[in-house]
């Protein structure tokens, strides 16, 4: 049962791939932006900032998952 | 291993008493309560204090001020447009209350945002008014009709989106908060001393501002969205 | 802390009373001192432009009186031209009558003494001649000799 769970809280935990991967793409874009336009720095920047927190929100799902799976059933 | 899990889960699942008001029978305090009013007070005390005396010729602190408040007012004007400069003292507010409960943990104290309660109420006042100035811009009926934009099929969803707008900005406040806290636990378990200072100021003062400005920023993003009129 | 429950109401009402402490406190007074100091520059800068086209103003005028000043001093200095001009022709005429009144009245004076002269000359001849024919007569020499001494005695006598 132990192990089941700890399997499952690892596999909520997955979900920071996805994330990492959306933040990652979504900076190098933003530095390709700033590069070709540096004058919207400030713009580019408050997207990318807004992007990167609406991407972060699911790795964070997947982590307060993982830890309600923990505390929770174990 | 399992005597961490056992306090971690100890420290998680029970509502700290601070103390009880000896009213009614008593009153329980929780701690994040007790801590808020302390950021309260010492935010408010701040404000009186150096707000009372200001000059039309500025001081450093007073510039200080000037500039923090020109700031957030400039941000949240360039996200809400000229007809949302109702909202920026309430949207400033939150700001400062976020950024000063995730620093807290700095000095000791464990941060209101960490318990669900702080967030989920910050996160139910956001979307309540959201809805309320999507309906005192758009009128009762005109807020009614909006919910099956851009068509009818949509309606289900978009009702479902007022559950999950809140959800989303408590849930990615306190995971962020629980995340660094209990990072910080293990970091603190294995390596008592040091290591976990540049650890701590990271999740304390980068994180927790950030978050802070990811809440408040979202929250007026809800808000332009609700009043754009199309 | 992970279990919902009726604590969300304490944060509600912190939450609440944090803003109307803000609002009061903290946005209202610096918005205030802002919008004053807005309002003050502003009119500062106004005071400045208003000022700018009074200077303006008050150039374009001084400009316009120089430039007054310099056709009546052109007009003055043209009258002068033409009066002294007058003057000098007049001058110059009454000078040349004067001249002219001079040169007749000299002329007059020189045809009078000449008359005159010739007048008393001729007296004088005539005397001459009386007083030879005199002598002549008194010694009966009429000689080329005795004529010219006596002339010569005359002539000493008479200087």
């Amino acid at each position: 049962m132990g192990a089941l769970i700890a399997v499952g809280a690892g596999i909520a935990a997955l979900t920071g791939i996805g994330a990492g991967i959306g933040i990652g793409i979504a900076t190098s874009k933003a530095a390709e932006a700033i590069a070709r336009q540096p004058e919207a720095k400030g713009e580019i920047n408050k997207t990318l900032l807004l992007g990167c927190a609406l991407a972060e929100a699911t790795a964070i799902y997947g982590f307060v998952i993982a830890i309600m799976i923990i505390l929770f059933l174990g | 291993m399992k005597d961490i899990a056992a306090e971690m889960y100890a420290m998680l699942n029970e509502t700290k008493i601070a103390f009880t008001v000896p009213i009614f029978g008593g009153i329980p305090i929780p701690s994040s309560v007790a801590v808020t009013w302390g950021i309260m007070a010492v935010i408010v005390l701040f404000c009186i204090i150096f707000v009372r005396g200001f000059k039309l010729m500025p001081g450093r602190m007073q510039t200080a001020i000037e500039m923090f408040v020109g700031w957030i007012y400039d941000f949240f004007t360039g996200i809400l447009g000229e007809k949302g400069r109702k909202y920026i003292p309430y949207l400033g507010t939150v700001l400062i209350y976020i950024g000063c409960a995730n620093i807290v943990g700095l000095f000791g104290l464990i941060p209101p945002t960490k318990d669900l309660n702080v967030t989920a109420g910050l996160a139910i006042m956001s979307i309540v008014l959201v809805e309320a100035a999507g309906i005192r811009s758009k009128g009762t009926r005109g807020w009614l009709r909006s919910f099956k934009k851009p068509m009818a099929v949509m309606v289900p969803f978009n009702i479902l989106e007022i559950v999950i707008k809140p959800l989303s900005l408590c849930m990615r406040l306190f995971g962020n908060v629980l995340g660094a806290f209990v990072i910080m636990e293990l970091i603190k378990a294995v390596v008592p001393a040091i290591v976990p200072l540049p650890f701590s100021f990271y999740f304390d003062i980068f994180d927790g501002l950030l978050q802070a400005y990811v809440f408040v920023f979202l929250t007026s993003l809800y808000i332009s969205e609700a009043m754009d009129e199309d | 802390m992970l279990n919902l429950n009726w604590s969300i109401i304490w944060t509600f009402v912190n939450i609440i009373v944090l803003f109307l402490l803000l609002r009061i406190f903290l946005f209202k007074p610096v918005m205030k001192i802002l919008d004053k100091r807005a309002g003050e520059i502003k009119k500062t800068l106004d005071d400045a432009e208003t000022k700018k086209n009074e200077a303006a103003e008050l150039k374009a005028q001084y400009a316009e009186e120089l430039k007054a000043a310099g056709t009546r001093a052109d007009a003055i200095l043209k009258e002068a031209t033409d009066n002294a001009k007058v003057q000098r022709e007049k001058i110059i005429d009454k000078a040349k009558k004067d001249a002219d009144n001079l040169i007749k009245t000299a002329e007059k004076q020189i045809e009078l003494d000449r008359q005159q002269t010739m007048k008393e000359m001729r007296s004088q001849i005539a005397d001459v001649a009386l007083r030879a024919a005199q002598k002549a007569m008194e010694n009966d020499d009429v000689s080329e000799s005795s004529i010219s001494s006596f002339l010569r005695q005359v002539g000493e006598s008479d200087d």
